[in-house]
């Protein structure tokens, strides 16, 4: 039902553009985080979607923190922002520092070649955390495991054409 | 004085007194400032939403935030209140739909409140103002949660708390 909703509105708001008539595709989800609504309701099916053992959501860049934030908002889940992939710094980590006790859900806008995944399952992992899950919004993979992490996913670009 | 608020971001020592190298080369401040220690837990995340809540100009029609520590409370505040939610980036990205601005691209007519973690220069609400400014908007309202230095903003500057309050 939610997902129903959502999907008139991702399409509405043209979230995926097709270029040309071979399927290739551009794909904007940020856009839609300019509606409360929608951004709402990406919080409520992200928190169903995403294992319920979760204790703790990591997210990096805009495209993931704040859809991980509505959601760890209202699942009452820990919060972890993992700075940008080009940070040289040394401290990756912000908000919730993941212990051995966590099990982490990554979420992020789109699911592509996994690069972000891996990066911020490095950045956890580091500390001990384990990482059980990962949720994204439009799942351009074909596969729905990433590296032993399950990944699911809200829609797949087809459904939003 | 949100004094729960206050407490509880005492417990958590996000001000400590040391002297920390400004970003962009502006210098040194005597306070280390960590705001987005506060959110990883999701009741300190909710109580800085519930005090902020009581803080927002009640004419504005959207809400734009810059850089990690400005997105999750600026999320939290866009859904509470639904007003749309303005992601301005430090610069352009290289792909998408480029430009500075995700999420809501506000227009002419529009009344904007800025928000950040912490205000030192004010040259991250003054790069905020321009981009929204850039499309026609009107800045109604520059919010921060601590508010660490005495830079300059073009309208008055409304912030929760100083350092010395937070130690």
């Amino acid at each position: 039902m939610v997902k129903d909703i959502l999907r008139q509105r991702l399409r509405r708001l043209k979230v995926v553009k097709e270029i040309n008539h071979m399927g290739e595709c551009t794909i904007d989800v940020q856009k839609a985080y300019g509606y409360p609504e929608v951004l709402s309701l990406l919080g409520y099916a992200i928190g169903r979607a995403m294992p319920p053992e979760t204790t703790c959501i990591a997210a990096c860049g805009y495209g993931g923190i704040t859809p991980a934030t509505i959601t760890a908002q209202r699942q009452q889940k820990h919060l972890t922002l993992v700075r940008p992939l080009d940070y040289k710094g040394s401290r990756k980590i912000e908000g919730h520092t993941p212990t051995k006790k966590d099990k982490v859900t990554i979420v992020d806008d789109i699911l592509e070649h996994g690069e972000t995944l891996d990066y911020i399952a490095k950045a956890v992992e580091g500390n001990g955390a384990k990482v059980i899950g990962c949720v994204v919004i439009v799942n351009q993979d074909e596969n729905n495991i990433y590296k032993g992490m399950p990944v699911k996913h809200l829609f797949r670009p087809e459904d939003l054409v | 004085m949100p004094e729960i608020l206050r407490d509880k971001l005492r417990e958590l020592k996000i001000v400590c007194r040391e002297p920390t190298k400004l970003k962009n080369e502006m210098g040194i401040s005597e306070y280390y400032v960590d705001v987005k220690a506060a959110y990883g837990d999701p009741a300190v995340l909710a109580l800085i939403g519930y005090t902020l809540d009581s803080r927002l100009n009640k004419e504005a029609t959207c809400i734009a935030a810059a850089g990690h520590g400005g997105i999750s409370p600026a999320t939290i505040l866009s859904v509470k209140h639904s007003l749309p939610l303005t992601l301005i980036r430090d610069r352009p990205k290289n792909h998408g739909r480029g430009g500075m601005i995700d999420g809501y691209v506000p227009k002419e007519g529009d009344k904007a409140i800025l928000f950040d973690d912490v205000f030192t220069t004010g040259g991250s609400l003054r790069h905020m103002a321009e981009v929204v400014e850039g499309r026609g908007a009107e800045v109604v309202q520059c919010l921060v949660v601590v508010k660490r230095g005495d830079g300059r903003t073009k309208i008055p500057l409304d912030y929760l708390f100083t350092p010395e309050q937070l130690i």
